[in-house]
């Protein structure tokens, strides 16, 4: 039995009883495998929190590209039931990562669902700069979810079609980052009215988390100086003439 | 008779190599900072192109630290006597004797080659802008050098972010103004001429 207690307890599913998921008919011991209920004959079309509906992270799941590629593939394989918290998905979005790599990270899991060896990830990702930072403060569903995606982002893109553009992040109307961080950004736009400090936690982002005020300030400044040597350098031109002869006189004296 | 220098060979040298680098870096700057609005290089090849160029440029930088060290050349940087006076009086030029075709109020010498104001701008630009954007450049590239406490204090590296940026465009105005005074303000010995060809253009003698 590999279910940890104290994790279960405290899941969402911590009040349920085992049988109300597994088979009630169980007489061996050791059981065997069981069939298990899925997880939608609980959670029916219109009941998921925050606004999304099962019906619609399934109509999403069936068009990623895991189950696309394999039949046998379920919500337990990401989201385990004994320990699932929605609260912590919230709060500790980067924990996501582990999820994928719980499979993408392991030879023995991957190919127990893929039969064959995991992409290697670290190859794969060469061509972003600042990588490793990258994987410490972003999700890997950032990239590898499709724009179309809003339950949660369930609908995972095959790698071809992973989020390459830069400035899907790093730009001052971070689409990528928005979508994906809707719920906290809801969450603290009721708070405090603004929503860099969520995307980044305590990370700058290049591009989008920019001081707007400072940049307009800075933009009028240094365009002024640009206006002034415009204005300095015309009103030369305009009294060109007058200090030739100026110059002119001087030298008709000294003769 | 050797001919006098009003820049010599080493200060060319870094002079148009830090202007090359120091221009790249403007660029692809902005193209980091406005990825979304008309940047004009691609957002990934300026992340590697502005951590590279950086780095050139510290390194220039330390060139020219110990340059003006060895020649004695830091003295030019130094604010001579009767500062304030002599600044009203080149801040009168650029605003009034330059129409009027007065004679420059200086007169650069390989000895002395900045006027009150050109004084102050270098100083700046080698004490304050210069260092502290490697400084806040290098902290951006690697942030675990700072200790955890102070960027907890910072609540982030928001603010050495946003320092790069203030001494960002603090270096773009220089530039606009440098370029413009260098250009159309120098003398043949002073101004680019004398930068780019430097031997070519030997400064007058002293007058006794």
């Amino acid at each position: 039995m590999d279910v940890d207690s104290a994790a279960l307890e405290a899941s969402e599913h911590g009040a349920m009883v085992c049988v109300d998921c597994h088979a009630k008919s169980l007489t061996q011991y050791p059981h065997p495998k069981v069939r298990r209920a899925s997880c939608l004959d609980c959670h029916v079309a219109n009941e998921g929190g925050d606004g999304v509906a099962f019906a619609d992270i399934a109509k999403e799941f069936r068009s990623s590209v895991h189950a696309l590629k394999n039949d046998a593939f379920r919500c337990v394989h990401c989201h385990d039931p004994h320990a699932f918290q929605l609260e912590t998905t919230r709060t500790h979005f980067l924990d996501d990562n582990r999820v994928c790599l719980r499979c993408h990270a392991s030879e023995r899991v991957f190919r127990e669902l893929a039969h064959k060896s995991p992409p290697d990830i670290a190859k794969a990702h060469v061509w972003l700069p600042n990588r490793d930072l990258h994987w410490k403060l972003v999700r890997c569903l950032d990239c590898h979810t499709s724009d179309d995606a809003r339950a949660g982002s369930h609908l995972i893109l095959p790698k071809s079609r992973g989020v390459k553009r830069c400035a899907a992040c790093h730009s001052a109307k971070p689409v990528q980052l928005l979508r994906l961080y809707a719920r906290m950004r809801l969450a603290e736009v009721r708070q405090r009215g603004f929503i860099a400090a969520t995307i980044v936690n305590d990370a700058y982002v290049v591009g989008a988390t920019r001081n707007a005020t400072m940049d307009r300030l800075a933009i009028l400044i240094v365009g002024a100086t640009a206006a002034g040597i415009a204005g300095h350098g015309g009103l030369r031109l305009l009294t060109a003439r007058s200090r030739r002869r100026r110059h002119d006189g001087e030298k008709d004296g000294h003769r | 008779m050797s001919r006098r220098l009003m820049f010599p060979r080493w200060l060319r040298a870094w002079h148009w190599i830090n202007a090359a680098v120091f221009l790249e870096l403007v660029v692809t700057g902005f193209s980091l900072h406005f990825a979304d609005a008309g940047a004009s290089v691609s957002f990934r090849k300026s992340v590697i192109m502005h951590n590279a160029l950086g780095v050139a440029l510290i390194d220039a930088y330390l060139y020219y630290l110990v340059r003006i060290v060895v020649t004695g050349h830091w003295r030019q940087l130094m604010p001579c006597r009767g500062l304030l006076a002599d600044i009203a009086k080149q801040t009168r030029f650029y605003l009034l004797g330059i129409f009027r075709g007065d004679h420059h109020p200086f007169v650069a010498t390989p000895e002395r080659r900045f006027n009150p104001i050109q004084q102050l701008a270098y100083a700046a630009l080698v004490v304050l802008l210069l260092p502290g954007q490697a400084l806040t450049g290098v902290l951006l590239l690697y942030p675990s050098l700072l200790p955890q406490a102070v960027v907890e204090t910072m609540g982030g590296i928001r603010p050495i972010a946003e320092a790069h940026s203030v001494i960002a465009y603090a270096s773009t105005a220089f530039l606009l103004v440098h370029l413009y005074l260098a250009l159309t303000v120098g003398e043949p010995h002073t101004g680019v001429g004398a930068m780019l060809l430097g031997d070519r253009m030997p400064a007058p003698e002293p007058q006794d």
